[in-house]
């Protein structure tokens, strides 16, 4: 009799649970703290390398639950408004700034950001002078590589010109230096023209026609960009001159496969993006000491371009 | 109320029919509200979202057109210029020039450029092109926002000296210059917020990240600090639930300008299509109830009909009626208990009848035995014929001593009436007297003090015998010839008293004691009949008016009885 009386208060017990937990407010728990804002300035919007830099922060922030307030200049040329731009995210007061210098040499900004306690991280691009944490690749190194492949495409002698964004821009000033250091070291090519000023711009074809008129016998240009590059490459079409270049994006690595494009040093934007959020988030948790993240670069030609297709797959 | 099974199981169907119902109906009820509720917040939250990105993103275009002005380098010149040469056509020019900004976004309304130091203000619009008077108060208010702010403000319209402007402010790299993106606040209301209001939300508004109201139906209250009903606005998007008013606040806030579309709703309002059906579901309830009558009285009825039967079954049993049995028209528990109520009647039947039975063979086997006695008659005829035998052959004394037995016999075994009067007793007691003289060989005296009234009374038969057997064998010497026995008997107030006396050693206290309660049949006497015997029956007769009390000393003892007087 006792166990039926247990069983039956057990059930009663049961069933008023069971009502409760239906009456039961099912409310989702919302934290009531705001959430941890980087604010972002990119050089531009207007290629698809900033794009993917911008898709890789994007992906990265909604992975670890971060904001991020992305502001761009107009041009990779404009840097007043760069600056501009930060100063406002400072206003804001912003949790962490992540910056691709259009000039790394005036950066003063830096000291406002420091008073207020917003660390600083540089992407893309060094900032020279301060010292900052830089999450990118080795300029110079892609710099080094891209001319070893080409004077190897041009049999290691003739001219080639070099095609650069603007020196002020310490990712150009440092893949121009790497490429003219090989070139200088380890083979009898000559540098026929500096260009610069071109940061992911393209070169007027009456420009070109003037650089090929003053170099006939020109076998090999190097643009520190891919926009540079592709435009190159049209104005060039059927002269028979190599082109290498850098950064990743469709059109570039389409244009390397079918063979129009000597080599690539494949600089990949998402990941950049990616890996500057990952960063600052991984420096605010547990504090990098300011060391820098350096990424590894990929020197695309005709007969790796398949196995870096399929592994990006 | 309840006392019947019927109205008990009935009741019982009912309790759980309106208990299983009223718990379906409240989870019912609790769950759809939380979904109603849910539905409804996650719904609007998305639309808020949605439209925050939107105005956001709009926000950020007017931003950046902002900035972009700023940092043009043409308006920095035309600006210094304007500063030497102070001619008008400069500002015509600027205006031009700001006129193609504002016109890159539709709901900039416009583009004020400050020079500071001129206390001249150029706009992007019609009219007019350029204000030249700006209040001294203006300047250092737009100074000190464009120092503090990267997100929009409210300021007052101080070209048109009407209306509130939602603004962006930027500041010329090197110069006092300040620029103003505008847009009108009833612009910002009408094509964003005024959709979310509808027939729930009792408060729509986009407040900025210092809890300022930049845009709100009431436009007078742009520009002034938010204070909630209660807790203000939430630190970051999302929805809240307002524990002290019952609000629902939906929250959305724009990454880029860092403002926010507040939304409060009062919680009965999200509820209110479902407390309408409060009603309904009460009714459904009732009818259930209702229902739920016709299968309870069938229930209770199924269940309680066979104990019915069972019942009337016993209580005519308990009336005496052994002959009736319980109808079995059910297999269960109450079937069985008919089944056994009707098989433990038959062995009372069967019981009683072997009683019966038994009774009556045991009385013809008491007859069958009498036959085999000797009849009294036989024995006082016989008795008699010697006593006449004896008085022919002139024994007179031996034929007195046999009548005096034969009578003593006769009244001793004689079965008429228990009830003699007081002068048959004597009577008796004189032939026993007689016989026991004869007996022991010496003379008793016995004196007889009788009032007339007390002769007829009645008195239980051989009430007196004992007691006079008593006094000669425990009181009085019968060889020394002085014993004396005095017998009285009076009636007063309608009470008969008699007394027994003898002049004999006395009784002590015990012996007394003894002899009034002793169990232990008689043997030696005339009859079995021993003093305890006669106190039994005096109180089986008269109750507590019949009585015996023996008193004794050196004198003598002497046994009292009294008992109500009744006479023939």
């Amino acid at each position: 009799m006792k166990i039926r009386n247990k069983t039956a208060i057990g059930l009663i017990l049961f069933l008023c649970s069971a009502v409760l937990w239906g009456c039961g407010y099912e409310k989702e728990e919302q934290s009531e703290d705001p959430p941890f804002t980087i604010g972002v300035v990119t050089k531009s919007r207007s290629s698809e390398y900033w794009l993917t830099v911008c898709s890789g922060m994007e992906k990265a922030a909604q992975e670890l639950g971060v904001q991020l307030t992305i502001l761009y200049p107009d041009t990779e040329e404009n840097a007043v408004l760069q600056q501009r731009m930060l100063q406002d995210l400072i206003k804001k007061n912003v949790n962490a700034i992540a910056v691709s210098p259009i000039d790394s040499n005036h950066n003063s900004y830096i000291e406002e950001a420091e008073k207020k306690g917003i660390p600083v991280y540089a992407y893309d691009t060094r900032i020279l002078d301060y010292d900052v944490p830089y999450i990118g690749i080795d300029n110079r190194k892609a710099g080094y590589e891209l001319a070893e492949v080409l004077a190897e495409k041009i049999g290691g002698k003739g001219k080639v010109g070099i095609v650069t964004g603007k020196l002020d821009q310490d990712s150009h000033h440092q893949r121009l230096e790497g490429f003219r250091d090989y070139i200088r070291k380890h083979s009898q090519i000559q540098i026929a023209f500096v260009e610069t000023g071109y940061s992911n711009k393209k070169i007027s074809d009456k420009r070109v026609k003037e650089i090929l008129e003053a170099n006939e016998d020109l076998t090999g240009i190097m643009a520190t960009s891919a926009v540079t590059g592709l435009g190159l490459m049209e104005s060039l079409e059927g002269t028979g001159i190599q082109i290498a270049s850098i950064d990743v994006q469709e059109d570039a690595i389409k244009e390397v496969l079918d063979g129009n494009m000597a080599v690539l040093a494949a600089q990949d934007g998402y990941e950049i993006g990616y890996e500057t959020v990952k960063y600052i988030m991984a420096d605010a948790e547990d504090g990098l000491q300011g060391e820098d993240e350096i990424l590894d670069v990929a020197i695309l030609t005709g007969e790796n371009i398949e196995d870096y297709k399929n592994l990006k797959k | 109320m309840l006392r019947s099974i019927r109205s008990k199981v009935f009741m019982a169907i009912l309790a759980v029919t309106l208990l299983t119902a009223s718990a379906i109906t409240l989870v019912f009820y609790f769950r759809s509200a939380v979904l109603i509720e849910n539905n409804y917040t996650s719904n609007m939250y998305g639309r808020t979202e949605q439209l925050m990105r939107s105005m956001d993103q709009e926000l950020a275009d007017i931003y950046f057109i902002n900035a972009n002005a700023a940092c043009d380098t043409s308006l920095g010149e035309l600006a210094a210029k304007y500063s030497e040469e102070k001619n008008d056509t400069i500002l015509e020019e600027i205006a031009g020039i700001l006129h193609t900004y504002s016109s890159r976004n539709h709901t900039m309304e416009s583009i004020y450029m400050i020079m500071a130091d001129e206390g001249v203000t150029v706009t992007s619009e019609d009219y007019p092109l350029y204000r030249k008077e700006l209040p001294a108060d203006v300047a250092e208010q737009v100074e000190r926002l464009e120092r503090e702010y990267a997100t929009p403000v409210v300021l007052e319209d101080f070209v048109h000296s009407s209306g509130k402007l939602v603004t962006f402010l930027q500041k010329m790299e090197g110069r006092n210059v300040y620029f103003l993106a505008n847009i009108n606040e009833r612009t910002l209301y009408y094509d964003y917020l005024d959709g979310l209001e509808g027939d729930k939300a009792s408060e729509v508004l986009l407040v900025n990240k210092q809890k300022e109201i930049i845009s709100f139906s009431d436009s007078s209250r742009a520009g002034t600090v938010y204070e909630g009903t209660d807790g203000g606005i939430p630190a970051c998007s999302g929805v809240f639930e307002q524990k002290k008013s019952g609000n629902i606040q939906i929250f959305s806030q724009g990454v880029f300008s860092e403002c926010g579309v507040l939304l409060t709703v009062p919680k009965g309002e999200i509820l209110r299509e479902l407390n309408q059906m409060q009603v309904f579901l009460i009714l459904i309830l009732v009818s259930f109830l209702l229902l739920s009558l016709i299968p309870a009285r069938y229930i209770a009825g199924t269940v309680y009909r066979p104990l019915k039967k069972l019942t009337t079954a016993m209580e005519k049993v308990s009336d005496g009626d052994l002959e009736v049995r319980a109808e079995v028209i059910s297999k269960d528990e109450i079937g069985t208990l008919s089944n056994s109520f009707n098989h433990m009647l038959d062995q009372i039947e069967e019981l009683i009848q072997r009683l019966l039975t038994e009774e009556n063979q045991k009385k013809d086997a008491e007859l069958e035995a009498l036959q085999y006695q000797i009849t009294p008659h036989f024995m006082y005829n016989t008795l008699n014929s010697i006593k006449f035998a004896a008085l022919v052959k002139g024994e007179k004394e031996l034929g007195g001593l046999i009548g005096d037995f034969v009578e003593l016999l006769q009244t001793t075994i004689s079965k008429k009436g228990a009830m003699i009067t007081v002068a048959d007793e004597l009577h008796i007691l004189e032939c026993y007297l007689h016989l026991q003289s004869f007996r022991y060989g010496g003379t008793i005296q016995v004196k007889y003090q009788v009032e007339k009234d007390a002769e007829s009374c009645l008195l239980p038969r051989l009430l007196l015998q004992p007691l006079v057997e008593n006094s000669i064998l425990h009181g009085i010497d019968l060889k020394k010839e002085e014993g004396c026995i005095t017998i009285r008997a009076a009636v007063k107030d309608g009470m008969l008293y008699i007394d027994v006396s003898d002049n004999g050693r006395g009784m002590t206290e015990e012996q007394i004691e003894g002899l009034l309660n002793s169990k232990a049949k008689k043997t030696s006497g005339l009859s079995a009949i021993g003093i305890p015997n006669i106190r039994d029956r005096l109180r089986l007769y008269y109750g507590e008016l019949g009585r015996i009390a023996y008193v004794s000393g050196h004198e003598g003892t002497t046994a009292t009885v009294s008992l109500p007087e009744n006479h023939v």
